[in-house]
């Protein structure tokens, strides 16, 4: 047991060497206090936090979001993406969209959508479907196209119509790209989340970020970035978990 | 002239890999001379080491022990007095025919002009100059191969590995790259290694075969090939050749069984 | 595929949504504030007329580019000498798996206490989003060269110097082509999110919008939010063609 936790910051020694340094910084007093606090004053002002209900309103906010836009964007991009790649017509229609929209910057349409569907959730999660659209059709096509011919050949030989070929044959050989594309997409949903509470919102991490961060006091800022960066870090872990358990013959 | 060398000597080549639970032996304590201008070739099942054996000899791999000499000189990594050329083609997709032969030959500084020239005769040699500004993807793999030769012969090592070097061709082409091999070899004289898993191709381009048991590799059998030189295709037809090729298939199917240390002139150089 | 009928489809497609729109806006079945497309050029127009457009899009370029052009050398740097020297990766990994999966955009207040609201926060923070994709790329690019390469490398006599710089280099150049073309769509990104958080007075594209919104002027915004579009647009398009320029040897080049 001590020696998995030994190996283990072996392994994460970088960081270990990173918080040592930064430590001493703060301890001689190299920068002023105020911009280089501690990092036992950033976790002790972050479990103050954690344990106010200011934390828990504002993460389940953000969470709403972040799941709803999610969803939504892979209900409407999985078939979508699928689709694309059994028709052709759908595809020629979609290509030049996905095309001229990749490359554009869209989170610059979100004071639009502000003054469209208001402050509130709704342009935040209308961002997010947006943004998540992109990768998820995007690995769905490419992953749907790569579907080897031989499995629809043998689906057809043993009589599968369209309803069957989508459920029990197209869906579960792209799984492993579908995910690719939700892998990139959640962690997507966080960031334009986020994002978007911090340049205009009333609640939502990102508000508690930009509200932590107007006292520019540095360890309240550092203590709210810990906790974004603890819940990026734990969406991560989990999207790792649940690859690992479902896609186990890729 | 005081002592002369052989172009290759391998003296009690070792090598272990271990791992957390075991020490597993692949290559145990083999020998090996090959004498200056000779085809030497590797044959063995899958997996026996083989080609371990040869990447230790390029100085790719670790040896555990032993010693490895050429011409005398012991050698530790890799380097251009041993030209090596691999089964799939390590040709730089990036440049073109000439560019990949003049590789060698930039790094070791060769004057722009001398460099020219040797990259022209040697692209001639193997009958691909006027594809010198094609892209290895644009050639078929015997075309590759070719060039990956020229690419080696360009740098003038003294000696050449070779590991399996036709082995990802079709048959036909197979038979076409063994003959322009020779018809090459016959013109360097530089002595070879070869390592195949094709007993008919070893016949065919050997001087001598050196049968190789599997795990730990030790050598089971040293065959010299006694055919005149040039050869060509229709050797294979020939009764001696079946005879060769089936005494070493004899010798590969049993040696699970009990491998043979049979030790012949060319072992002891 | 064939490019020219996909093409020829996008333009009649974007023909199509602008008519619609100008039609809803013609016959005000729209709310005012969503403009029209005619509006929106004719405002472009006045902006570009007014002079100061070249100061915004100048000065969000200035930004973008230097980002963008720190996560270049720094990016593909770090990530041959971390896919190639194990002790290098075993150092940096960490520290990037610790990174990566945070929402960076939360590092600005943090960067904004240090630097103020200032170019070097903002040049930082595309640098901090953008370089994660670079790196990660190049670095597996690296770690998925074949063997064989470097093997005749070193067999040619190659140093490490020159194995880094005429294999290892080139081979992963589709690769980190592939990284910087996502650190590129987020360096525009992280320059509009730096202009428009933590406003200061000044030029840029995010200071445009900003001030259109605040004016209710929402012809500014759209033609704002246009040339931010334009912008990105042309700059993916100016990486794909140096990237096809560049790998012409490439036989999967996109």
């Amino acid at each position: 047991m001590i020696k998995q936790i030994w190996n283990k910051v072996v392994d994460y020694q970088s960081i270990f060497i990173l918080l040592i340094v930064w430590e001493v910084i703060a301890a001689l007093g190299i920068m002023p206090e105020r911009l280089f606090p501690s990092m036992f004053v950033v976790i002790g002002v972050a479990y103050d936090l954690a344990i106010s209900p200011l934390l828990w309103d504002n993460l389940s906010v953000t969470m709403v979001r972040v799941l709803s836009g999610f969803t939504i964007a892979a209900v409407i991009g999985v078939p979508l993406g699928i689709m694309m790649s059994r028709f052709n017509l759908m595809n020629k229609l979609m290509q030049p969209m996905l095309s001229i929209g990749y490359p554009i910057p869209r989170v610059a349409l979100y004071p639009i959508l502000v003054f469209m569907l208001g402050i509130g959730s709704g342009s935040k999660i209308f961002l997010i479907v947006l943004e998540c659209l992109f990768p998820i059709i995007i690995n769905t096509y490419y992953g749907a196209l790569r579907v080897n011919h031989i499995y629809v050949w043998a689906s057809q030989n043993m009589g599968a119509n369209h309803f069957n070929m989508f459920w029990k044959v197209l869906l579960p050989a792209t799984a492993p790209s579908i995910f690719t594309g939700l892998r990139i997409a959640l962690p997507l949903a966080l960031i334009i989340s986020i994002l978007t509470e911090m340049i205009s919102s009333t609640e939502g991490m990102g508000y508690l970020l930009s509200f932590m961060s107007s006292s520019l006091v540095q360890e309240n800022v550092l203590a709210s970035v810990m906790l974004i960066a603890i819940l990026g870090y734990l969406m991560s872990v989990i999207l790792d978990i649940i690859q690992k358990k479902f896609i186990f013959w890729h | 002239m005081t002592k002369k060398h052989a172009a290759m000597e391998i003296e009690n080549l070792r090598k272990v890999y271990s791992t957390k639970k075991e020490e597993v032996v692949a290559i145990k304590d083999v020998s090996l001379t090959i004498p200056e201008g000779k085809f030497v070739s590797i044959v063995g099942p899958s997996g026996c080491g083989k080609s371990t054996f040869l990447h230790i000899v390029g100085g790719f791999i670790e040896k555990s022990s032993g010693k490895v000499k050429v011409r005398g000189k012991e050698v530790e990594k890799p380097g251009p007095d041993r030209g090596m050329m691999f089964q799939e083609s390590a040709l730089f997709p990036w440049l073109n025919v000439f560019d990949n032969v003049a590789w060698g030959l930039d790094i070791q500084g060769v004057a722009k002009k001398e460099r020219n020239e040797i990259v022209e005769k040697y692209l001639k040699l193997v009958r691909l100059w006027d594809f010198r500004n094609q892209l290895p993807s644009q050639l078929s793999g015997g075309m590759r191969q070719r060039v990956s030769l020229a690419r080696i012969l360009a740098f003038d090592p003294e000696v050449l590995l070779m590991d399996e070097p036709f082995g990802a061709l079709d048959a036909q082409t197979r038979e076409e790259m063994q003959v322009e091999l020779l018809r090459i070899w016959s013109e360097s004289k530089k002595s070879v290694l070869f390592v195949t898993h094709d007993i008919e191709e070893a016949v065919f381009l050997s001087d001598t075969v050196v049968v190789f048991s599997g795990r730990p590799a030790v050598i089971s059998e040293v065959i010299d090939i006694k055919f005149p030189r040039p050869r060509d295709l229709n050797l294979y037809k020939s009764a001696e050749f079946r005879d060769y090729r089936n005494q070493i298939w004899d010798m590969l199917h049993q040696e699970h069984h009990k491998p043979v240390q049979i030790v012949s002139e060319v072992v002891n150089g | 595929m064939d490019n020219k009928p996909l093409r020829m489809i996008a333009v009649i497609e974007l023909l199509a949504v602008f008519l619609i729109w100008e039609l809803l806006a013609g016959f005000q079945w729209f709310p005012t504030y969503l403009s029209s497309p005619i509006a929106i050029i004719k405002s472009m127009g006045e902006l570009w007329a007014d002079g100061d457009l070249l100061n915004h899009i100048g000065f969000s370029l200035f930004r973008s580019l230097m980002g963008f052009l720190l996560v270049v050398i720094v990016g593909v740097t770090l990530g041959i000498l971390a896919g190639y020297y194990r002790r290098v990766g075993t150092f940096l990994d960490p520290i990037v798996n610790t990174l990566n999966p945070i929402p960076k955009i939360a590092l600005l207040p943090i960067l904004m206490v240090w630097f103020g609201i200032t170019d070097t926060t903002r040049i930082l923070i595309i640098f901090l989003t953008a370089f994660f994709p670079c790196f990660v790329a190049t670095r597996d690019g690296v770690k998925s060269i074949k063997q064989v390469y470097l093997w005749s490398g070193q067999n040619m006599g190659a140093s490490t110097f020159q194995l880094l710089r005429k294999i290892v280099f080139p081979v992963t150049l589709p690769k980190i082509f592939d990284g910087l073309r996502v650190s590129l769509g987020l360096t525009f990104v992280m320059m509009f999110s730096s202009e428009i958080i933590g406003a200061a007075n000044g030029f840029g594209l995010g200071f445009l919008i900003l001030n259109a919104d605040l004016g209710g002027r929402t012809d500014y915004m759209f033609a704002g939010v246009a040339f931010i579009g334009l912008l990105g647009f042309i700059f993916d398009k100016l990486l794909l063609t140096i990237r096809s320029k560049v790998l012409w040897w490439d036989v999967n080049k996109v």
